[in-house]
């Protein structure tokens, strides 16, 4: 890259190479990430925009801070709350989602399978239903990964306040899938017991 | 025990990774951002001093550089660049002495045309050269008449999309020089252009708008002249006779593109072998410098089309188009 200057060693993206190292790892997970929140058309631009700003900002990258993925996420997140409707839309598209489930495979995949498709409009559901701030919690915690210090940083609240609202945002999501049983990782199914071995899978 | 954190990771797990797009869109990206950025000895992540048009946005880019002079009626939809002393036998009117003539036509990403493609191009001229607009299609490349110069120019940023494309030059240190937007108008190729430093634009007529897609290569030789099928059809026929010849792989942003050398070794393009476009060509002049410009290939989306856009910043005064110039440029 243009412009390029030794590796400082301590964190900081100073080389090409520290750039193309950044970009390479990190860029599928928050790829992902950003799909899974706005949808593939929409991630794309988004991801990609999210490390054109990285690039751009990169200097002002500080370690001491905040680590290298919390603050690609931190301007991920920036650039996917301007897409609130869109991600609104896609949680309410998938929430009336009639599961559909491929039954070829051995009867224990098929399990999951249906547990997984049953899940996922479920989740959606209970997902639009958080406020803005306890979902961007949550979010970054299950699917990014990232500690409570990561997301304060992120986020730029206090420690204090991501765990509150991540315990609220559970809760509410727990509650939301009332019927689902942890223990077994199924629905429970009325008058067919807990497990969905009820069903004839054969 | 699993919880409902699991239950979210387990739908997160079912979204697919980026795809070839993806990381291509997203690559693309990157280089649009150091191509509005000052190329050296600027602070990492400091905003490059140069104007901006407002609501300006990182782009996303193509471009294609080719070599020929006064070719306008045999391009449609290339930009054309000489460096000095290579291919100055290869034009079709135009005269090349010591200096770099470049001319810019409509015709360059006839490739565009055929897929629907978005170009895009960032050439990195050589330290101590100035480009000049000097007529509406015309745009004079030659060594710096010293570091005061207004028209020093280190980055020439292209965007094509079938018969618009838009040229933007920066200075070394990331100021905008100019833009030229060249586009069909009632069958007329029209272009206009926007100086910064003088603060003033015009806009001209250059000739009749080519029509998209040229003819093909009908004989070898050294530079590029795209025609119907476009880089595909250009890079296969000069491979099958001999003009450029197949070299190594080397990954360039992403792509493990092949080398192809041609023109006694001053042309090399690198190219994509599963599109047959170019990812990056170097020309070097005899004992002179080199030219080198990175490729990207898009589908048309409303932001990269935004990029073909030149808004005049309010304030600007119009004038005249350039005149051509008679005779090779002055000073030289």
């Amino acid at each position: 890259m243009e412009g390029a200057q030794p590796a400082a060693g301590d964190g900081r993206i100073v080389s090409s190479a520290d750039f193309e190292a950044a970009f390479q790892q990190h860029f599928p997970p928050v790829y992902r990430f950003i799909a899974r929140r706005v949808g593939p058309a929409l991630a794309e631009d988004l991801a990609a925009e999210t490390f054109a700003t990285a690039y751009r900002r990169r200097g002002a990258f500080d370690p001491g801070r905040a680590s290298l993925r919390s603050w690609l996420y931190g301007i991920a997140m920036n650039l996917v709350r301007n897409h609130w409707r869109a991600e609104q839309h896609l949680l309410a598209l998938d929430a009336r989602l009639v599961p559909e489930v491929d039954l070829s495979g051995g009867a224990g995949t098929v399990d999951e399978r249906i547990t997984a498709a049953m899940l996922a409009p479920r989740l959606a559901a209970g997902l639009a239903q958080l406020t803005r701030d306890q979902r961007d919690v949550l979010l970054l915690s299950a699917w990014a990964e990232l500690s409570h210090e990561e997301i304060a940083a992120v986020l730029d609240i206090a420690p204090g306040t991501v765990r509150s609202r991540l315990s609220r945002a559970r809760a509410a999501l727990r509650e939301h899938l009332g019927d689902f049983n942890f223990d077994l990782w199924t629905f429970d199914w009325p008058g067919l017991g807990s497990a969905p071995g009820g069903l004839d899978h054969a | 025990m699993p919880d409902e954190l699991d239950a979210l990771r387990h739908f997160r797990d079912e979204t697919p990774g980026p795809s070839t797009g993806a990381w291509t869109r997203a690559r693309a990206a990157i280089v649009a951002a150091q191509a509005h950025e000052a190329p050296a000895g600027r602070e990492p992540g400091r905003r490059s001093p140069g104007r901006r048009s407002p609501g300006r946005k990182p782009g996303r880019r193509r471009v294609l550089w080719i070599v020929t002079v006064g070719a306008a009626a045999a391009l449609a939809g290339l930009l054309a660049v000489l460096l000095p002393g290579s291919l100055a036998s290869r034009g079709t009117g135009g005269q090349v002495e010591t200096t770099a003539f470049v001319t810019h036509v409509e015709h360059a990403l006839s490739e565009l045309g055929h897929r629907n493609l978005i170009g895009y191009a960032r050439s990195v001229y050589p330290p101590g050269y100035s480009a000049e607009p000097v007529s509406p299609g015309g745009l004079r490349v030659s060594p710096s008449t010293g570091a005061g110069s207004p028209w020093n120019v280190r980055y020439l940023v292209v965007w094509a999309y079938q018969r618009v494309s838009k040229e933007s030059a920066f200075s070394a240190a990331g100021y905008r020089v100019f833009d030229l937007r060249f586009a069909p108008v009632h069958g007329t190729l029209t272009s206009t252009g926007v100086i910064y430093h003088s603060r003033t634009w015009w806009r001209g007529a250059i000739g009749p708008a080519p029509v998209q897609g040229g003819p093909p290569p009908t004989q070898c030789g050294p530079g590029i002249r795209l025609g119907t099928g476009g880089w595909p059809t250009f890079i296969r026929y000069e491979l099958s006779c001999g003009e450029f010849t197949k070299g190594g792989q080397q990954r360039i942003g992403g792509i493990e593109a092949i080398q192809l050398t041609g023109n006694g070794g001053r042309e090399t393009i690198w190219v994509n072998p599963r599109t047959y476009l170019p990812v990056r060509t170097v020309f070097s002049a005899p004992g002179g410098p080199q030219l080198q410009t990175d490729f990207g290939w898009f589908t048309p989306t409303r932001a990269r089309l935004a990029e073909l856009r030149l808004p005049v910043p309010p304030g600007f005064r119009q004038v005249a188009p350039p005149a051509q110039p008679s005779g090779p440029p002055p000073g030289r």
